[in-house]
């Protein structure tokens, strides 16, 4: 059964049909939702959260767009309603990403300043990466790498140009690379130090 | 020394398959002679493989049961389903929002506070909006202790004429949910399938069942009016309003001009 034809009849309010739009979907979801919060549970009550909405919205859907740009969109926009619930919620405008450069907390390489992060510590490290950056950036970066949608897909769901979004997310890809090179050893060592320290001018 | 501001947007483009086989065979040639560049296209797959590991993504088998398990439950009780509203309930709703912006306009002017205490002011929109069963209406609302065919055939009659209307949207200075105190609001509703309306001190006021067809009539219908949402259910706002459902309901107020 082909994915317009399950939404049409879980609108219709066959609950076996939104059960295979959940399974299709659910992994990606989790995933996007852990990659935000960085916690299993958090990520978890997202997920539920996320296709409650879909559930009560889907009435509302309209096959214009495609169905997984909507999830996605519901996914980010209860991602950002758990953080700000929590609190934890800093906005950073999006035009000044390109130059400010944001501490992040890591572990402490006083000690083994060469030793190569073990894979926990790459996580968190990665984390708060990617939570420095401003949210749309963050919110391209997670849709390219961890839902693997097309910059076209991703242009739809964040309604901006292509061309905005290529460029938006080379810088932070860009921001993220010096984030973790500038806070510690996220990277494999590489065989030539000059490498090592960010981009040379 | 050189930027290589180009040729590390071309690094993220490389990354993501989108270079022509010309540009990539050109940026190929660069990075083998820029180790800085193949330094960033290294690092760039590194994060990417990181975030994208299966370890990573290490789905909780209890991710499905817990989705599954906080959708509503298939058959919903609720306080107000009966076989009356059932049978009129499609009919009424366009029928409800139909009538609702024809009528109101001339209701609204004119509307002050002073209106809203006197119960014997009648104008043509008032008996939508105030009476729950107006004895000379051609009501599109069912009388509630009425037979269901009665109900059924001046909806369908009243409702076949008005959709068929081209209904223009009153002008409303202000759109937005409730969030002031409910007990201002005025206490008579009436209801039609699964919308209840009333007035509210400056407008009116739609409580609605989220994404039901009701709902995205209604906003078709004013598709120019920028709601201000809260995320409050009709519940907190107006807690008169008893259901079993309450969240799955949204309050939408409108303010007269």
């Amino acid at each position: 059964m082909d994915e317009q034809t399950l939404v049409r009849r879980a609108q219709g309010g066959d609950r076996r049909a939104f059960e295979e739009l959940v399974r299709a979907y659910e992994a990606k979801v989790y995933a996007m939702a852990l990659r935000w919060t960085n916690d299993r549970e958090d990520a978890l009550d997202v997920s539920q959260e996320t296709f409650l909405r879909v559930f009560r919205f889907i009435g509302g859907y309209d096959a214009r767009s495609s169905f997984s740009t909507w999830l996605y969109r519901v996914t980010i926009n209860v991602c950002k309603d758990l953080a700000l619930r929590r609190g934890r919620v800093r906005e950073q405008p999006i035009d000044k990403d390109d130059d400010e450069s944001c501490e992040i907390q890591l572990p402490d390489e006083r000690y083994e300043p060469e030793r190569v992060f073990e894979k926990k510590e790459r996580a968190q490290a990665l984390h708060a990466a990617i939570t420095a950056l401003p949210e749309e950036h963050r919110t391209m970066i997670l849709l390219r790498d961890v839902n693997g949608l097309s910059y076209r897909e991703i242009a739809e769901l964040m309604e901006l140009e292509e061309g905005t979004v290529k460029s938006r997310i080379f810088r932070a890809r860009e921001k993220l690379r010096l984030l973790l090179t500038a806070g510690g050893n996220f990277f494999e060592p590489s065989k030539s130090n000059a490498l090592k320290g960010g981009q040379s001018e | 020394m050189k930027s290589c501001e180009f040729e590390s947007a071309q690094i993220s483009l490389l990354i993501d398959g989108l270079l022509t086989p010309s540009e990539e065979a050109e940026l190929r040639l660069h990075l083998a002679g820029c180790p800085e560049c193949a330094g960033r296209e290294r690092e760039l797959r590194e994060i990417r493989m990181f975030l994208d590991s299966p370890e990573e993504k290490d789905i909780p088998p209890e991710l499905h049961g817990r989705i599954m398990s906080a959708l509503p439950p298939i058959r919903q009780k609720r306080v107000f389903e009966k076989s009356w509203v059932k049978a009129i309930a499609a009919v009424a709703a366009c029928a409800v929002l139909a009538l609702v912006f024809v009528r109101l306009p001339h209701r609204m002017n004119g509307f002050s506070a002073s209106d809203q205490a006197s119960e014997t002011q009648q104008s043509d929109g008032d008996m939508i909006i105030k009476s729950p069963a107006p004895p000379e209406a051609e009501s599109l609302l069912p009388e509630k202790k009425s037979a269901d065919s009665m109900s059924e055939n001046s909806a369908a009659g009243g409702a076949n004429g008005l959709c068929a209307a081209e209904a223009a949207v009153p002008a409303y200075s202000e759109a937005y949910v409730y969030t002031g105190d409910v007990k201002k609001l005025n206490a008579e509703t009436d209801f039609a399938g699964n919308i209840y309306f009333f007035q509210t001190e400056t407008g009116f006021a739609v409580i609605m069942e989220t994404g039901s067809a009701a709902e995205s009539e209604f906003l078709n219908r004013l598709d120019n009016v920028n709601f201000s949402k809260t995320d409050k259910d009709a519940q907190t706002l107006y807690p008169d309003f008893t259901q079993d459902d309450s969240s799955a309901y949204t309050l939408y107020c409108l303010t007269a001009e």
